[in-house]
């Protein structure tokens, strides 16, 4: 009975849910940035095959995260996590920039994707450990973010090895969300 | 007992007479003990026929036939054979009764009421004549010597006509006791033998009749011994495979591994590990054109989806199609149709109808009449834990619609379900796979009313576009893996490979690719052979030919090689 009527309430009143997507290409970080949030700790990953879904609690906020594996035969799956939901994270690795053009063209094409139009979007300017790290001017000029148009977005440098930026980038997200009332 | 020697009267032949009588007497009695006992035989015989028809019908009712299912599976057909063989033994014992009665009791009565009631009559009729031949006698010789003559000669005739009846009848006599003398030397040799003969024949038709059918018996008799046979056979290997199943269940549940807790951990999809994810895919790919295995099948608790969340214990079912689907009732009841549920359209209908895998249609035959819900794996992952509840042995399946809470009984249990599990969304991953058991998905996604509009198009991605590289991912694992060295992880020797590092050209472990991605991208860049599609040009394949893991290993680990000979 108790359970039952936490479920119903939560889902009448409950605290804010968010349901928030990490994407980005392969090894950009995505799976580490997850449970950097969740655990508050550095895990040694694998790469993702299908995905993980974690939730951090954060400002009040449940984020229900998606982390989607990145590979390219996985990338066509993204979408089927599209609906409902509220926020993008895009992790880019600011190290490899051989394939800033790639993660430019994807990151489009899901800003074009019609279930996406009310996600607020945030980027994650990821590996800034890591030498020959581009910083966040440079990616937002590879990415070129100027092009976004109606809608809200940030783009922070991270380290999600060190620790660095993830909350900021949160923060950001928590006060965006709850601005906009979603 | 000869005949008559003298037939004149005398006191000799009176006595003849009445010892004739007498043996007729006897023979009387004799014959009527004879009948009783004729009467027992005749109607025994016919309560054995009535009971060879009543034998005959409860075979009938048993097992005859070839239309009804339970006769011939107990052996209709070769019954009913049976079942006529006796029917012809009834009539034949029907004629040996008729004939009995015929020959014996029809004679032996006749002779009782007719030859020696005869004897019987003729002696009270001379005994008659005896009395008024007497009586005129004594008449006619008391008349006195004065007697007129008239009267004598009247009495003389008297006399005269007494004594003729009086001979007659004893020749009356006479020809009725010889009679029953000469038929007693025959009558009865005749109509025994007459038995003897009826009886002769009646055996000779039934082994007649038996010996016709005596090589199908013995064929059946064979055919049953086979049969036998057959079936020890199988029960012993029945009984084997209970043995081996039970063993089996036992030993997993020895082998519940000790160290749960590590699954839990940040990555747990990777439960299991990658062995029986390649095992699994190997499965998966040898159906892909051909029959449909079952990976694992058993109960599990599942939480319903309703608010009350209770648990209900299914059969789940996870096959080599990589589909899971589970049975919503015990038994074979059916429910309806998901035709007519989905297009109820109520608040169900159009959610569980988003489950439907892409192969369900091939799949669904015995399926639908069961009433089983399919599990969309493709885009879920499985997570080692229940929401709201800190019951143990939970694990969920998380797609981005739904979410199914399952628990299983076991912690082996729970373990072996999410490993195969994780091994199949791998494998439905993998794009050469998916190309394999594509063609049929195509067709179900043509015909399927409800997938267009209920499933995220999925189809539209899967383009020929794509179908084109998944084919040519198929021969990239094939041409790289030929490479001296690239059988086995550059790093850490684990087989078949399915990663790699392009700028060092090496193919690695899925773990060892994680350590790899973890020293960024100016040192390796990790790529899958299986779930990138773009990278595989022809130049980089032919970079990896030049290279391969033995001899990377021998430039980058040379010191170490060197070392290791020391």
């Amino acid at each position: 009975m108790g359970i039952m009527f936490t479920r119903l309430f939560s889902s009448l009143f409950g605290n804010k849910e968010a349901r928030i997507l990490v994407l980005g290409l392969d090894n950009a970080g995505k799976t580490t940035i997850l449970y950097r949030l969740q655990m508050g700790e550095v895990v040694s990953t694998i790469p993702t095959i299908g995905f993980n879904v974690e939730t951090v609690q954060y400002n009040n906020i449940k984020f229900q995260v998606w982390d989607l594996g990145g590979q390219t035969s996985i990338r066509p799956y993204w979408r089927c996590y599209f609906p409902n939901t509220q926020a993008i994270i895009y992790v880019v690795d600011s190290s490899d920039t051989e394939r800033l053009v790639i993660a430019k063209d994807e990151f489009h094409a899901i800003l074009e994707e019609e279930e996406l139009r009310g996600a607020v979007v945030l980027i994650f300017a990821n590996k800034q450990d890591l030498p020959g790290a581009l910083d966040d001017a440079a990616v937002t000029e590879a990415l070129e973010l100027h092009k976004i148009k109606n809608r809200q977005w940030a783009i922070f440098k991270t380290s999600a090895i060190k620790g660095e930026g993830l909350f900021e980038g949160l923060d950001w997200l928590s006060n965006t969300l709850k601005s906009i009332g979603g | 007992m000869s005949a008559f020697i003298k037939l004149e009267d005398s006191p000799m032949f009176q006595k003849q007479l009445f010892s004739m009588e007498e043996s007729a007497e006897e023979l009387k009695d004799r014959c009527q003990r004879l009948y009783k006992g004729c009467k027992k035989f005749t109607e025994a015989l016919g309560v054995a026929c009535s009971g060879d028809s009543a034998f005959a019908d409860a075979l009938e009712a048993f097992g005859g036939g070839h239309d009804d299912p339970v006769s011939v599976s107990i052996g209709g057909p070769v019954i009913s054979k049976f079942i006529s063989a006796f029917r012809e033994l009834a009539t034949y014992k029907e004629l040996l009764r008729s004939q009995v009665e015929h020959v014996l009791i029809n004679r032996l009565t006749e002779f009782l009421t007719v030859d020696l009631h005869d004897a019987k009559e003729s002696r009270r009729r001379f005994d008659k004549s005896i009395h008024a031949y007497d009586q005129a006698r004594e008449k006619f010789v008391s008349l006195k010597k004065n007697t007129r003559d008239d009267i004598v000669a009247e009495l003389e005739e008297d006399l005269q006509n007494s004594k003729s009846a009086f001979e007659k009848s004893r020749f009356n006599l006479v020809s009725a006791l010889t009679n029953i003398e000469a038929k007693k030397k025959y009558e009865f040799l005749e109509s025994i033998s007459a038995i003897m003969d009826v009886h002769l024949r009646y055996f000779k038709l039934g082994f007649d009749l038996l010996s016709k059918i005596e090589p199908y018996v013995h064929q059946v008799l064979t055919y049953a011994q086979q049969s036998k046979e057959v079936a020890n056979v199988e029960q012993d290997k029945l009984a084997k495979r209970i043995q081996e199943f039970r063993t089996q269940a036992e030993l997993d549940n020895l082998g519940v591994p000790v160290d749960v807790e590590h699954s839990v951990s940040a990555d747990g999809i990777h439960v299991g590990g990658t062995v029986s994810y390649k095992n699994i895919e190997a499965v998966m790919r040898s159906s892909a054109t051909g029959e449909v295995q079952t990976i694992k099948q058993g109960y599990l608790l599942k939480r319903s989806s309703n608010l009350r969340g209770d648990w209900k214990r299914r059969f789940f079912v996870l096959n080599s199609q990589g589909t899971l689907y589970y049975y919503r009732n015990k038994g074979i009841k059916s429910m309806g149709s998901h035709h007519h549920y989905a297009g109820s359209a109520d608040h169900n209908g159009g959610v569980f109808s988003r489950f439907r895998s892409r192969h369900y249609r091939s799949s669904s035959f015995n399926e639908d009449s069961l009433n089983c819900r399919t599990v969309d794996l493709r885009t879920s992952a499985i997570k080692m834990d229940a929401e709201d509840t800190d019951l143990r042995l939970c694990f969920r399946i998380i797609s981005p619609v739904k979410t199914f809470t399952l628990q299983a009984e076991t912690e082996a249990d729970r373990m072996d379900w999410t490993s195969k599990i994780t091994g199949v969304i791998a494998s439905l991953l993998n794009s050469d796979l998916l190309q394999q058991l594509r063609p049929s998905a195509k067709h179900i996604d043509g015909n399927d009313p409800f997938s267009t509009r209920d499933v995220p198009s999925l189809s539209s991605h899967c383009s020929l576009e794509d179908e084109v590289k998944a084919n040519k991912s198929d021969s990239v694992s094939a041409i790289l893996r030929q490479i001296p060295g690239n059988d086995l992880c550059a790093e850490c020797s684990a087989p078949d490979p399915d990663w790699a590092s392009l700028n060092l050209g090496i193919l690695l472990c899925i773990e060892c690719s994680g350590v790899h991605r973890n020293l960024g991208v100016h040192i390796s860049k990790v790529r899958s052979l299986t779930l990138d599609v773009k990278v595989w040009e022809s130049t980089i394949l032919d970079l990896f030919g030049s290279l391969g893991n033995a001899y990377c290993n021998s430039i980058w680990e040379g010191l170490l090689l060197l070392k290791d000979r020391e």
